[in-house]
């Protein structure tokens, strides 16, 4: 594994002139990825590469597989064919370089923990198994929640925090990772401005040290705004590069206008006949 | 209630009947122990499952041994729990059954197979159907081994190691086991197995559930399992916390339990009842009494939050109601009248404002004048704060949210009152310096003017 | 020895001719019984409150005691059904309304709301029971059959009782039909248009509740949930009408109901609640394996079916593309193993399959479409370029990658979604394939 620093600046590629041999330094290379459901295909044949350094954004509409391609990034789901590269070796062995950060929906929020207890889980990796949470370690969650602007929120439990607070504890146990690659679902659905302001400060800020970031986003307001480099999504890869190439009124069409239907009725059939 | 009878049959008390309250004890705290990840999970009818699941396991490993030798019971009823939550999983994943549909053939399926067993085998098996409905704790400190010279029942042994295994993988794994309950997904990309560690519970709960059989039975270990974790729940908001209120409760429950077994049915001239059963309806009471009386979410707090909430309210629309009179330079009103209108204008009840009044005037924010009620300078600040909220918000429903001017009053009133300063101060920002509300009424100064 | 056989024998035939009255009276009970519980555990299933089921069965259990006190204060036959079913009937009620209130506390959960209603109200049950041993007014022994289940205590005046609720139950599901068919499927909506969405849920829960209590005689109050989940989930295997699934789970119902009870009667001493839920199991497994809609061994066919079919059309098209180089040429097995990475006992068994089909000949090593064949690997790789064409200009995959998933869709494309393909592809649009081959309309 290359250091993902360094090689910020490679050219933006477009789909069609990928070959099979992938930059083994980009952060994310996605090659042939098909994902099925219940063997009904949700992406479809997913070829990418996603340089390190950048604030990527995911944009799509809804059902076009925005999740599943994370959830396949970090193993959540299983691939029908395919694989996922990060920063040129499987998922497996580049782990303590990835944070995730699921949907906020995903969890349990009346769960009995507290902010700085879910904080401190982005250090688990770190502090191993049977190990326990020690002060140093904790001291590390609160600097963590601190980042996010609720260091004061640290011992409440976490169903007495608004969602935009809920969503900034889940940002800091990923921050708590100390990760190159932050793959984020979602992290601006339904928060008030002042957590989406912060969230961009401190993924600005994360890029700004090298990292990279790919984050699922719905708002197509603001992708121009918060991010240098898009990925668009239906199904499969409409366009992906710099924001200032690929987010064109043209490829947005493309990726919104109207859903390939037949492409859907072929994954249903795909489904039926294997079943 | 015969005292005197009660108080007879507790001095009867023998160490027979402290070992069963230890024995009671021991089973409660053993299965909340790990009852507590099956209700913050969201699977307490799988504990259901398990409990009935492993009965086929015991009478084959009954068969099988032909004693109540502990380790092949453990090993078969174990296998027997572990083969119903998996049964039961495999059939909602992969023949896309429904979730509870699919719990419920499996269990009910390895239960009735226990049954007949029980039944055909019953020669060979020292087992009853009526023990797996409510369990022998009465008899079980009357099975004993010797352990290091005392004499100690055999179930207690079991169920005392069965406990502090679960407590220790409890504290032990604390950290893991609680993020794999809160969320699988983080826990499955930063590799900590929520699979292996959510087989690691059901097992916990199967060999627990074996342990407890003989005392409590297989149906009121449910009881066991899952209402000392609610209880504890509504009594604490951290994972540790609610561990420690599982184990007293488990104490509490087991000696409410046994002395109401063994005196509640002489009141009606019965000999003493079931204590497994005493200690289940304890639990209930028990549950009952903490869904009313918890601080944070009991009925009773809640309903004395709202209570002092409407006081509150009913006080600051009397201030309220007083200002508005000084601004229509009416210094004085009768106390009658100020209280028929407040009720009037705020929809409170007559006995809520007359509380509201004398609470204003216990702390002095009012006095009572020769002709009537007035404002005292300390409610007159608080006043006209509370109207400068109120004439700020009307504004801003009018200009920003675009309300018409005849309905912004009924909306104002609502905010006012949960209006904080700085919510105040980002309103008159937002209302760019308009001194008047829609209605053309001045809007008093803030705070710091 | 050979006593015994003739006995049992003669046992079986007394059985199968239903020529004891008492047989006959116990098995039109638990038949009955075993329909409507199919009925109303459909409608459990679907709407996805299978257990509430086995919380309310055994809340039955304080009930029945009470009943049992109060039949013995007033000097009735304290086994009288008039009087212990009833009650019953009022705590499993109550349970059901002691779970709702527990919906409304925070923090506490659906499914340990349940847990708690279930063990809860069984726990005052046993503590009940404690007291009733010693009632001096007989022993509580008649309670058991209501535990785990006595088919044999059913009399000719349960059985009226048990068919009246039957009767009951089964008109109702049919005159209802539409409106459970709808809750079950979309509550919501059925309240947005207005429906009495808690009437009907009512009225489905108070039949659930009815065969609990009636089913105590025979199954018992443990299991008798098994009659309400079990039915239904194995008829889920068999169709996915909501008509045709009640009507199986009924079938089912009685079926396992009927023969666990004839069982029963055969043997004595069984436990009647648990065999007749051990048939009703058998069912399920039997319906889980050859299920007509989604069973294993039918999806397991289905997906050999598909993977030789996918077998064959790969040579099909293999052999036509070749064809189109070199008219009337012959093709080797050596060549065909060489464009796909098909393993020899694979390749031997497609080419084996698609000669009994009558797509090719085969002399020696060498295999030639026959007419038929080649008609077909003309319609397959037409499909599999306007497919390839559709992927490029509107799905915008790259030409290197369509060939794959071309692969994988062809097969699947019936004759709408081709004709769909034509009407997009070919307006102007290129008439070729990707890879420089014409596609051929089949009509030419």
């Amino acid at each position: 594994m290359g250091s993902p620093r360094g090689n910020r600046h490679q050219p933006g590629c477009q789909v069609g002139d990928l070959g099979p041999e992938h930059s083994d330094k980009s952060a994310v290379s996605i090659h042939d990825l098909t994902v099925a459901y219940d063997r009904k295909p949700v992406i479809w044949d997913i070829d990418v590469d996603i340089p390190s350094g950048h604030l990527v954004a995911i944009v799509g509409p809804n059902g076009a597989g925005k999740s599943t391609l994370l959830k396949a990034a970090v193993d959540l789901v299983p691939t029908s064919s395919g694989q996922v590269r990060i920063f040129g070796s499987p998922y497996a062995q580049t782990r303590d370089s990835v944070a995730y950060v699921p949907q906020r929906e995903s969890v349990d929020w009346d769960f009995p923990v507290t902010s700085l207890d879910v904080a401190c889980m982005g250090l688990y990796r770190s502090i191993g198994w049977l190990r326990p949470v020690n002060r140093a370690h904790r001291k590390r969650g609160i600097e963590a929640l601190d980042r996010l602007g609720i260091a004061d929120l640290a011992d409440r439990q976490i169903s007495r925090l608004s969602g935009g607070q809920q969503q900034r504890v889940f940002l800091a146990r990923a921050l708590a990772q100390d990760a190159q690659l932050y793959l984020m679902d979602e992290p601006f659905a339904a928060v008030d401005a002042a957590t989406e302001e912060a969230i961009v400060r401190l993924l600005q800020e994360l890029r700004s040290q090298g990292r990279t970031l790919v984050v699922v986003h719905h708002d197509i307001q603001t992708v121009r705004k918060y991010f240098d480099w898009v990925l668009l999504l239906n199904m499969r890869i409409v366009s992906s590069g710099p924001t200032d190439e690929v987010f064109t009124s043209e490829n947005l069409s493309k990726t919104y206008g109207g859903r390939l239907t037949l492409l859907d009725d072929a994954a249903e059939a795909v489904a039926r006949g294997d079943r | 209630m015969n005292v005197h009878t009660m108080a007879l049959v507790l001095s009867d008390w023998s160490y027979l009947d402290t070992w069963i309250v230890a024995i009671g004890a021991l089973c409660a705290m053993a299965c909340a122990s790990c009852g507590c990840f099956l209700v913050l999970r969201r699977m307490s009818m799988m504990g259901d499952a398990i409990s009935h699941g492993v009965l086929p396991g015991i009478v084959i490993a009954f068969l099988v041994s032909s004693t109540r030798s502990s380790t092949i019971m453990f090993i078969g009823a174990a296998l027997a729990g572990l083969l119903t939550a998996l049964a039961s999983q495999w059939l909602s994943q992969w023949l896309r059954v429904e979730r509870s549909g699919a719990i419920g053939v499996v269990f009910t399926t390895l239960f009735a197979l226990g049954i007949l067993l029980i039944v055909v085998a019953a020669d060979s098996v020292e087992l009853d159907p009526h023990c797996v409905l409510y369990g022998e704790i009465a008899l079980a400190p009357l099975d004993v081994i010797r352990v290091g010279g005392i004499d100690i029942p055999r179930a207690a042994l079991s169920l005392g190691i069965v406990w502090i295994v679960n407590l220790g993988i409890c504290l032990v794994l604390l950290k893991e086991l609680r993020m794999a309950s809160f969320d699988p997904q983080f826990s499955r990309s930063i590799d900590f197995k929520p699979e292996l560690l959510n087989a690691l519970i059901m097992t916990m709960v199967a060999v627990t559930t074996v342990a407890a059989f003989e005392s409590v039975g297989s149906i009121l270990v449910l009881a066991m399992l899952v209402i000392p974790p609610v209880i504890a729940r509504l009594l604490s908001d951290r994972f540790t916390g609610m561990l420690w209120w599982c184990m007293l409760i488990g104490v509490v429950a087991s000696i409410i339990g046994h002395v109401g077994a063994i005196t509640l049915p002489r009141i009606v001239g019965y000999e003493s009842t079931n204590t497994a059963g005493m200690m289940t309806v304890s639990l209930v009471v028990l549950l009952a009494l903490v869904i009313l009386i918890a601080p944070g979410p009991g009925i009773l707090a809640q309903a004395a939050r709202r209570r002092r909430h409407r006081l509150q309210v009913a006080q600051e629309d009397l201030l309220g109601l007083l200002f508005r009179m000084e601004e229509a330079n009416q210094h004085q009103i009768s106390s009658g009248t100020l209280l028929a209108r407040a009720a009037e204008a705020g929809g409170h009840g007559r006995a809520m404002v007359s509380r509201a009044l004398g609470k204003l005037l216990s702390t002095q924010r009012i006095q009572i004048a020769p002709e009537g009620v007035q404002l005292r300078e300390s409610g007159r600040r608080e006043a006209s704060q509370l109207v400068r909220s109120h004439r700020l918000w009307e504004r801003y429903l009018s200009d920003q949210v675009g309300l018409q001017d005849d309905h912004v009053h009924e909306t104002a009133m609502m905010l006012e009152h949960v209006t904080s300063p700085e919510m105040q101060s980002r309103l008159a920002e937002e209302s760019s310096g308009d001194r008047t509300d829609p209605h053309g009424r001045p809007i008093p100064g803030s705070e710091k003017d | 020895m050979i006593a015994a056989t003739d006995t049992l024998s003669s046992d079986l035939l007394e059985l199968l001719t239903l020529s004891q009255y008492n047989t006959r009276v116990v098995l039109i009970a638990v038949g009955l019984l075993g329909a409507s519980a199919g009925c109303a555990g459909t409608l459990l299933l679907l709407r996805k409150r299978a257990l509430l089921s086995d919380a309310m069965s055994h809340a039955t259990l304080p009930g029945l005691c009470i009943g049992f006190l109060i039949a013995g204060s007033l000097g009735m036959d304290a086994r009288s059904p008039w009087v212990l079913l009833p009650s019953a009937c009022m705590t499993a009620l109550a349970s059901l309304g002691t779970y709702l209130l527990l919906l409304k506390v925070p923090r506490i959960r659906p499914d340990a709301a349940l847990a708690i209603v279930l063990s809860g109200w069984f726990g005052l049950g046993v503590v009940l029971l404690g007291i009733l041993q010693q009632a001096p007014n007989g022993n509580a022994g008649g309670l058991d059959s209501f535990i785990y289940g006595k088919a044999a205590t059913i009399r000719a005046s349960d059985t009226w009782l048990i068919a009246a609720c039957a009767v009951l139950m089964i008109t109702t599901c049919v005159l209802l039909l539409k409106e459970l068919r709808l809750i079950c499927f979309d509550a919501s909506f059925a309240r947005g248009s207005g429906w009495p969405v808690w009437a009907i849920d009512g009225v489905s829960l108070c039949m659930v509740i009815l065969v609990t209590v009636v089913g105590l005689h025979a199954v018992g109050l443990i299991l008798v949930v098994a009659l309400l989940i079990i039915p239904p989930v194995s008829a889920r295997f068999w169709t996915h009408h909501f008509g045709r699934m009640m009507l199986v789970s009924a079938i089912i119902g009685f079926a396992g109901a009927v023969i666990g009870g004839g069982i029963t009667s055969l043997v004595s001493n069984l436990p009647s609640g648990a065999v007749i839920v051990l048939v009703c199991s058998a069912i399920f497994i039997t319906s889980l394996l050859f299920g007509a809609d989604r069973g294993l061994v039918k999806s397991l066919l289905t997906r050999r079916r598909s993977r030789r079919k996918t077998g064959i059309d790969h040579l099909l098209r293999a052999m036509y593309e070749q064809s189109e180089h070199n008219k009337d040429a012959t093709v080797s097995k050596e060549f065909l193993s060489g464009i796909r990475t098909w393993r020899t006992p694979t390749l031997e068994s497609i080419i084996r399959l698609a000669r009994r089909r009558g797509f090719i000949l085969q002399t020696e090593d060498e295999l030639r479409l026959t007419r038929a064949g080649l008609e077909l690997g003309r319609q397959l790789t037409r499909r599999h370029r306007l497919w390839e064409l559709y992927l490029i200009h509107h799905a915008m995959i790259d030409p290197t990658h369509v060939d794959r998933d071309a692969d994988d869709v062809e097969h699947f494309l019936d004759a709408s979604m081709v004709r769909r393909l034509e009407t997009l592809l070919q307006p102007g649009e290129e008439p070729r394939s990707p890879h420089h081959l014409e596609i051929e309309d089949p009509s030419t």
